[in-house]
């Protein structure tokens, strides 16, 4: 058996939040009242959902949502999901060709061409020899019931090296390097 | 054989350490360029106090309160992006403390008829144990822990079988989380991005390891 205290220390998904569920539930109930408030002395119509109250004491930003229509419980998710990591290996006029590594299979190498048009206008901003991109295909379930077959695209958004990160990372080589003992 | 009827796959990133909730807003991700802008004006923002931050992305959940973080992913297409995404976030949040690290992987499984269902139940936890004193007894989870672990990491590994999450809409659902946890050695300060080094350092081991005790697991149970 476990001792009590691992629970302390406990990484595993919460189902749903119960630690902070208190919290949550306190913060919004000081909202509500504050936004009840606002209702009732400016005169805004309760039924209107896209109104954001933003509580200055509070700090608080709270979305009310709406008795006739309660948030969904039902989450989107995919299945039978293939995905592969691609690199843009060159670059033309109309497309791209990338070298994909499957991230389902691992293993397996390949080389595909993939037109502008796949990409959304945020994503192509992105591309350039070498930038790296997640492909991925599947059947989307939406949170209506809805299941559709999508092919999705997105390109990496990864933080660049400062000279500082170089710095670090060769003093940690070097640290590396001096703590290796050779044998004789 | 259940492995056959895997649903769908999602994975859970939890950090505990010492956070500052009101900093992470889909806005500032966007600002740096580390989600698209689009994304960050369609968030769906729940609550953002200095105390507790909760919003969802069209893809990623966040919830933050001073000593945990937690992301929630359920399309299996964006497990990358979410991992990019903390690893750049707290790239910039430099010397934040974090003391330790959970990859959640959890599959679904649908399993097709209610005996079998049951039969996974009584497989992991005979249930004659109890049937003296209950009267039709069910296995609702069962959690098993590795601690400590095989790889000699510090950490431990805890795998949790439970029913799937209603959203999921399966009726008898299996959902099955391995949960690969790390943490510094004791007396150790986080001051190096020791644990996100370790993140992407152990990714694909923590996937495949994950992998292989599901499916280990399925095969002595068949």
């Amino acid at each position: 058996m476990s001792s009590i205290n691992e629970s302390i220390t406990n990484t595993t998904t919460s189902y749903p939040f119960p630690e902070s569920e208190n919290q949550f539930s306190k913060i919004v109930d000081d909202s509500l009242q504050s936004f009840i408030e606002t209702i009732r002395y400016n005169r805004i119509s309760e039924n209107d959902e896209d109104i954001w109250k933003y509580d200055r004491d509070l700090k608080v930003r709270i979305k009310p949502y709406s008795f006739a229509n309660p948030p969904s419980s039902r989450k989107s998710f995919y299945t039978k999901t293939q995905k592969w990591v691609g690199y843009v290996t060159e670059i033309k006029r109309e497309s791209f060709n990338a070298k994909l590594t499957d991230l389902t299979t691992k293993g397996t190498n390949e080389n595909t061409e993939f037109d502008f048009d796949e990409i959304t206008d945020e994503d192509k901003k992105l591309i350039q020899v070498g930038s790296a991109f997640y492909w991925s295909i599947g059947y989307l379930h939406s949170e209506n019931g809805q299941i559709t077959k999508e092919s999705l695209i997105r390109f990496q958004r990864a933080v660049e090296f400062t000279n500082e990160d170089n710095d670090e990372a060769l003093e940690r080589a070097q640290s590396l390097i001096r703590s290796l003992k050779w044998e004789k | 054989m259940i492995k056959e009827y895997l649903h769908s796959k999602s994975m859970t990133l939890v950090f505990l350490g010492d956070f500052n909730p009101i900093l992470f807003q889909p806005l500032w991700f966007a600002e740096k360029k580390l989600i698209m802008e689009g994304e960050a004006q369609q968030a769906d923002i729940e609550i953002l106090h200095p105390n507790l931050t909760k919003f969802k992305l069209d893809w990623v959940e966040f919830e933050i309160n001073p000593g945990r973080l937690e992301m929630k992913i359920s399309k299996e297409p964006f497990f990358e992006p979410a991992r990019d995404l903390i690893v750049g976030i707290f790239k910039y949040l430099k010397g934040t403390p974090i003391r330790s690290l959970g990859i959640n992987h959890t599959k679904n499984f649908s399993v097709p008829t209610r005996e079998m269902y049951y039969d996974f139940g009584n497989k992991l936890v005979p249930l004659a144990l109890w049937s003296n004193f209950m009267d039709d007894p069910r296995v609702n989870i069962v959690e098993i822990l590795e601690k400590p672990r095989k790889d000699k990491l510090p950490g431990m590994i805890r795998v949790r079988i439970t029913p799937t999450l209603p959203h999921l809409n399966i009726q008898f659902g299996v959902s099955m989380n391995v949960n690969d946890h790390y943490q510094l050695e004791e007396g150790r300060k986080d001051r190096e991005g020791e644990i996100l080094n370790t993140l992407v350092m152990q990714w694909d081991y923590s996937k495949t390891r994950s992998d292989e005790i599901v499916d280990s697991l399925l095969e002595k149970l068949n």
